[in-house]
């Protein structure tokens, strides 16, 4: 395409192409940023305890399970972690912090699972 | 004009892309307990809430029939019976007793055999709070009865029998893999064309996902206490399926004792493999199959070559990634860790 044959009107249109492309992806952007937030679960037996918007959190807060296997989940802002169990293997504490979407610690034993919703950029399944 | 049609064209194009991405189609997600393990569904299309629940509603009468843990079920009644003849059984229990035995066939029952069960009662691997080293004496009182042709099944009259008294089976290594075949048959009855199971880290894929691209499976990194992946594989309409050295063990005086039982040796595996994972249509097979962890990298890559169906990835001790012909290319080394190499020619 030769430059010079541009008229004012084909800038113009140009211009505006390019801003509606720019707004497009922008708003895509935005409309999934605001689904962000991360939100952590905490389940026992399948049955939802505590949904928690770690974006919120400001106090570091305590969840306490003494029914059965005793247990402490630790919840601080942007993080959720096991952080005492009475299980055997414990390898719910061993999972550590949950910090990122589609994180999850499960302890099998008490039937507990902590974790964030949302994908995981990476991968559909683990296999182990 | 035409600079105007091409504009117009890219406008609509990039319109058309970017609306695209926001468009994603929603999946159905549930999360449940069966089998000793956490199952995990995700399946896309009508209904889907109630297909996930008639898929717990089928792992959980599986488990009924198959466990040891529990009294009650074929397989207990099985046991119970050795050394006394036939016993009436599910078809759906001789139907697994098949696989199990054809997959035993392929190595002689050097890898995989279900009448391991007394050694495997006997270690007790992962189910108590004190592990220890049974004596030498009990594990070679134990590894005689250990022979998967000892299981007769007699597939005409449903039923099957084990040869000797003190005789034992243990679907421990094959029944999540077919727990994962009779979701996958829920999920094409109820015409589901893209789902993804994950029982206990037995994954089965059912078709590819919404927008026709593979699932990606990633493989654990089997020295990971946190679950980081060492690398993942692209897949469609496959069963993915690992048996390792990490899922349940115990450490004395600093050597591993893994709960996969050799079946010649009595002892647990200790072949210079972490872990093996099997691509495979049948989730069954796949399970069965990658009991290959047990002869090692070179004996076990045999195996997965006899078989003929199947890909596989084995990671060796010293954290090198081998894996099958078929999956070069398409195997992708994520490895955060930076201590795994991957060997693409051997």
């Amino acid at each position: 395409m030769n430059i010079r044959m541009l008229k004012k009107g084909d800038l113009i249109l140009f211009l505006g192409v390019g801003l509606i492309i720019v707004l497009l992806l922008l708003w895509n952007n935005l409309s999934t940023a605001s689904g962000n937030h991360l939100i952590a679960e905490v389940r026992k037996d399948g049955e939802l305890v505590k949904k928690i918007d770690l974006d919120k959190v400001s106090e570091p807060e305590h969840i306490y399970f003494e029914e059965g296997i005793h247990q402490t989940i630790l919840v601080e802002k942007g993080r959720i972690r096991f952080l005492e169990s009475d299980c055997r293997d414990k390898i719910c504490v061993q999972a550590g912090w949950l910090t990122k979407a589609g994180d999850k610690a499960v302890c099998m034993p008490a039937k507990t699972i902590i974790k964030i919703n949302g994908e995981s950029q990476q991968t559909d399944s683990i296999a182990f | 004009m035409k600079k105007y049609i091409c504009f117009m064209t890219i406008l609509l194009a990039s319109i058309l892309l970017t609306a695209c991405s926001i468009g994603q189609v929603q999946s159905y997600k549930s999360e449940g307990f069966a089998l000793g393990t956490i199952i995990n569904q995700e399946i896309y299309g009508a209904n889907a809430q109630q297909i996930s629940e008639e898929a717990m509603t089928r792992i959980k009468y599986l488990e009924d029939l198959m466990t040891i843990n529990a009294p009650g079920g074929d397989v207990n009644k099985l046991n119970e019976h050795a050394g006394q003849g036939f016993v009436a059984l599910n078809p759906e229990t001789i139907s697994v007793l098949k696989t199990a035995r054809k997959i035993s066939d392929l190595s002689e029952g050097a890898a995989f055999d279900i009448t391991v069960a007394p050694l495997v009662k006997l270690w007790n691997i992962g189910q108590t709070d004190n592990p220890a080293v049974p004596p030498a004496e009990a594990i070679k009182k134990l590894v005689p009865l250990v022979n998967y042709r000892d299981v007769q099944i007699d597939e005409a009259n449903n039923q099957a029998s084990l040869a000797r008294a003190g005789q034992m089976v243990d679907l421990g290594g094959i029944a999540k893999g077919y727990a994962g075949d009779g979701v996958r048959e829920i999920y094409r009855k109820n015409g589901v064309k893209s789902a993804i199971i994950n029982l206990g880290g037995n994954v089965v894929a059912l078709g590819s996902k919404p927008d026709g691209s593979a699932w990606s499976i990633g493989i654990q990194d089997p020295r990971s206490e946190t679950g980081e992946i060492v690398g993942i594989v692209k897949v469609t309409d496959k069963a993915v399926v690992t048996s390792g050295d990490y899922q349940r063990y115990f450490e004395l005086d600093g050597k591993r004792y893994c709960h996969i039982i050799d079946p010649h040796t009595g002892y647990p595996v200790d072949s210079g493999l972490m872990s093996v994972t099997i691509i495979t249509s049948s989730s069954t097979e796949a399970d069965g199959l990658s009991k290959a962890f047990v002869l090692g990298l070179d004996k076990g890559l045999e195996l997965v070559q006899r078989y003929g169906q199947a890909e596989a990835i084995f990671i060796t001790t010293d954290k090198k990634i081998y894996v099958t012909p078929g999956l070069r290319g398409n195997f992708r080394l994520e490895d955060k860790s930076h201590e795994y190499t991957y060997v693409e020619e051997r």
